[in-house]
């Protein structure tokens, strides 16, 4: 999943700086390289993407975060935009979408 | 989701109909009455006037007999039923247009108020009155709260948006664009909180907030969020006393200020010494063909080679790919007003942008907007309706495409399982071997699962033939008691689709000529009313479906006569009874006299016939002059995993269903007949047909003879090599191959070779086979 994503991000000219395989290791991570961007799947294991979201927004409050999510998990979607998500993706990912919603970030 | 509702309704009610018309029992008139004022309430909600007018009126005659004020007479249920069938008309025309399209209905609700003869003038009052209530109360809401809003100082604006057809989060979408807004500025949504924050809304939003913002810069946020569509805005305004909803541009901004290859067309247009414009249309809501129109307006503006940008593009209107907005840039040497009257001449256009792109030192800008900006009054939006009704606990409503790809997917699955299971007699793994008998079993309950869940009860196509039968019956002028029973059997939901025809040309059949005259049954000693039964059974691997009548059976020698006279046997054939009956089923065939409305045009039992073996089943015929005849129809339990043979020809494998081969042996003696191969088993002449011929190389000496069978007729198959029995999954095959009337679709084997299943049909209409060649 993670090797997908970095395929389209990388293919589009983008640089990833850093890839964390739980929420705990993506809310340290994100603190030592300060990414212009996360992408961060919902379910995840010691920490789940809701927290580990909050928790990066509370360390920066200009963190932009897009969730990836399964079908069926759209309350949890909502619940990540409302603790400042800036957008999402579905799985299965279409390359252009992700692409959009990146592109309208940086 | 208000068309499947609707006709669940209309289905109780015509349950209810057939019970009050029999029974005259008052009882079934609170049903009636609910289904009746259910359905009007749902109408009206979405706007459908006439399906409420009728409703309406046919909910006052039956709350008149409710309160005993009305007698049931003839021509009260006359006038229901007549409800019924305009309602039922008008349904069908939403489902496919989008909205009611009959007009005249004028005779019918005269009829209705009539049928009591009590009805009064008032009555039409009364339904123009309550037409409007349902739209006006949420509009008194919304303009109350536009109007404190604006004491306050800040502005109004009303939005409703819309969702992409491929989004399935719409309520996360939703909850990016509230994210905009400011906290405390969400005024008004319809539908209301409650609902947004259930997890299954997937409608269009309206929604109502206060800013001191510029609309525009709110509408260019929403824009940005994916998915999300605006399709209406406007500003409420205080417009002489009255407030009112100004409308604004819906077209996307946003996206025209940053496409560069936009601009540089436009500006290379300008550069040329052309005009360049940019032109928005709406369409009126009743507007019907959205893509006609819209070239109507490129023709009238100079034709398509002016466009320089439209949005969606040329393929996205040709599909109709929008709601109501379309946005275009042309370049053209008329001036602006010309364009303007060229746009307006069209009719159901309203023209909403109109400007002019100038060059300004080096860029080019759109200039002021100089079509009228129109304020209207609101309109009922056809919205997608919500389901509020509660759900049942027990059961959801599915999608039925949601089911046939699960169906896909699991077929697919079974070719890996079988794959599986061949690798695993290749290799020896104590570990694989567990594994996949496991898979194996797993698989089978699931195989049983999705197939029971594509299985619904018959039910749903044996309801409306009650209705049908009684009619019919009246048509003709006979008595018939008609009894279903075993409707709760279920089958593969396509089979259940398909077998409604079939089913209901063997009861008009019955009716027509199996059923006497009530004199002939008197005088035969039996009861002057008809009986007809519809049964329905499981029976093994099948569902069996029968229609049997008490009438006058299949009278043997006029239908033996009448083939012999058409040529379709020869007088010195003999034939069992069951064959004769087979005859009926020849096509061309008919005994009736006099050809009725209903059938003796001799086109039907044919079509029956054949459209039952496309579902893979097969129809018998019972009878016993002068007691009545049965017919019999036997379906497979499912369509799609076929028990095949396997066979070698030519080097490639293919499949032949189990169910049409009748014996598999070796090729026996061939001998010569008018120029044809043909072989004798047991007494029958077969011809036979080289497969390996047909498509192109020879015949080799360890060939195999196959006989297949259809109906009465056989055909030898002669195939290169045998390479046993198969469950496989049948896969439908693209348009090209399909119109190859030898293949009735593809396989994939367990070793990932492709193999065409053969439609053994094909062989038995060459042509060359006639029945002449039966006897030697």
């Amino acid at each position: 999943m993670r090797m997908m994503v970095k395929n389209i991000v990388t293919g589009a000219g983008h640089e990833v700086v850093a890839e964390a395989a739980n929420g705990k290791e993506a809310v340290d991570l994100y603190v030592k390289h300060q990414p212009d961007l996360v992408t961060m799947d919902i379910t995840m294991p010691e920490m789940d993407g809701i927290e580990a979201l909050k928790e990066i927004r509370a360390k920066d409050s200009n963190a932009k975060v897009v969730m990836c999510s399964a079908m069926g998990q759209q309350a949890m979607v909502v619940e990540a935009i409302s603790s400042g998500a800036k957008d999402f993706c579905v799985k299965p990912f279409q390359a252009d979408r992700v692409l959009e919603a990146i592109g309208k970030l940086v | 989701m208000f068309i499947d509702e609707t006709k669940e309704h209309l289905q109780a009610w015509s349950d209810g109909m057939l019970n009050l018309e029999k029974t005259g029992d008052v009882s079934s008139i609170p049903v009636l009455f609910r289904a009746a004022h259910t359905i009007k309430g749902m109408a009206m909600t979405m706007g459908f006037q006439h399906m409420g007018e009728i409703t309406h009126h046919a909910e006052n005659l039956l709350d008149g007999i409710r309160n005993d004020k009305i007698q049931v007479s003839d021509r009260v249920v006359e006038a229901l039923f007549h409800s019924l069938d305009a309602l039922e008309t008008l349904l069908a025309e939403i489902e496919e247009h989008g909205e009611e399209q009959t007009d005249n209905w004028s005779s019918l609700l005269a009829e209705i108020e009539n049928a009591d003869n009590d009805s009064s003038e008032n009555e039409v009052a009364v339904t123009a009155e309550s037409d409007f209530v349902h739209q006006s109360e949420t509009e008194d809401i919304v303009h109350g709260i536009a109007n404190r809003a604006m004491e306050q100082g800040y502005r109004v604006y009303e939005f409703e948006i819309g969702f992409e057809d491929g989004c399935v989060m719409p309520l996360a979408r939703w909850a990016q664009v509230r994210h905009l807004l400011d906290e405390n500025s969400l005024l008004f949504t319809d539908p209301e909180p409650t609902v947004l924050d259930a997890d299954d809304y997937n409608g269009n939003i309206r929604f109502v907030i206060c800013s001191t913002t510029d609309i525009d810069k709110i509408a260019d946020q929403i824009h940005n969020v994916a998915e999300v569509r605006i399709l209406k805005l406007g500003e409420w305004i205080q417009k002489q006393g009255t407030t009112v909803l100004s409308q604004g541009e819906v077209l996307p901004k946003s996206r025209l200020k940053t496409d560069e290859y936009v601009t540089t067309v436009i500006k290379k247009s300008i550069q040329q010494g052309f005009l360049v414009y940019e032109v928005g249309i709406r369409l009126t809501s009743t507007s019907q063909l959205k893509a006609p129109r819209l070239f109507m307006v490129f023709e009238a503006v100079g034709g398509q080679n002016h466009l320089l940008y439209t949005n969606p593009d040329i393929d996205g209107i040709e599909r109709e790919e929008f709601e109501r907005d379309v946005q275009f840039i042309m370049w053209s040497t008329d001036t602006i007003q010309q364009i303007r009257g060229a746009i307006e001449s069209i009719s159901e256009i309203e023209l909403v942008v109109l400007r002019e792109w100038e060059e300004q030192e080096d860029a080019v800008v759109r200039g002021e907007n100089k079509a009228q900006n129109k304020t209207t009054s609101r309109k009922t939006p056809n919205t997608k309706s919500t389901n509020k009704e509660s759900k049942k606990v027990s059961t959801i409503r599915v999608d039925t495409d949601k089911l046939d790809e699960l169906m896909n997917l699991f077929s697919e699955l079974v070719i890996d399982k079988t794959r599986l299971e061949q690798i695993r007699t290749e290799v020896q793994h104590v570990g694989l071997n567990q594994t996949t008998e496991h898979m194996s079993r797993v698989s089978n309950q699931l195989q049983e699962l999705i197939m029971s869940i594509r299985m619904i009860p018959v039910e749903s196509v044996f309801q409306r033939f009650p209705r049908m039968v009684r009619d019919t019956a009246k048509q003709v002028g006979k008595e018939i008691e008609f009894t279903v029973s075993g409707e709760d059997t279920e089958l593969d939901r396509i089979v259940v689709e398909e077998i409604g025809d079939p089913i209901m040309h063997m009861l008009r059949n019955s009716i027509d000529h199996g059923i006497e005259s009530a004199d002939d049954r008197v005088k035969s000693g039996k009861s002057c009313v008809g009986h007809i039964d519809l049964r329905a059974y499981p029976s093994g691997n099948y569902v069996f479906i029968e229609v049997e009548d008490d009438g006058g059976g299949i009278n043997r020698e006029k239908v033996l006569n009448k083939a012999i006279e058409k040529g379709i046997v020869k007088s010195s054939d003999t034939l069992t009874d069951q064959q004769v009956y087979q005859l009926l089923f020849a096509s061309g065939f008919s005994t009736a006299d006099a050809i009725s409305d209903l059938s003796g045009r001799g086109v039907g039992l044919d079509v029956v016939k054949a459209k039952i073996e496309s579902l893979s089943g097969k129809v018998e015929i019972q009878s016993q002059p002068g007691k009545g005849t049965k017919f019999i129809i036997q379906l497979p339990l499912s369509l799609a995993i076929l028990n095949g043979l396997l066979v070698k020809i030519d080097g490639d494998p293919y499949v032949i269903p189990i169910g049409t081969i009748a014996e598999v042996s070796e090729v026996p003696n061939v001998q010569t007949v008018n120029g044809r191969e043909v072989t004798v088993w047991r007494e029958q002449v077969v011809p036979l047909i080289h497969v390996g011929g047909v498509f192109k190389g020879s015949r080799n000496d360890n060939s195999k003879l196959i006989l297949v069978h259809k109906g009465q007729q056989m055909v030898g198959l002669i195939v290169d090599e045998l390479l046993g029995q198969q469950e496989v999954v049948l896969k439908s095959l693209d348009r090209e191959l399909s119109s190859i009337p030898y293949f009735s679709g593809a396989t994939i084997l367990g070793d990932g070779t492709v193999a065409l299943i053969l439609d053994t049909n094909a062989y038995f209409n060459g042509g060359e086979i006639s029945h002449e060649d039966r006897h030697v």
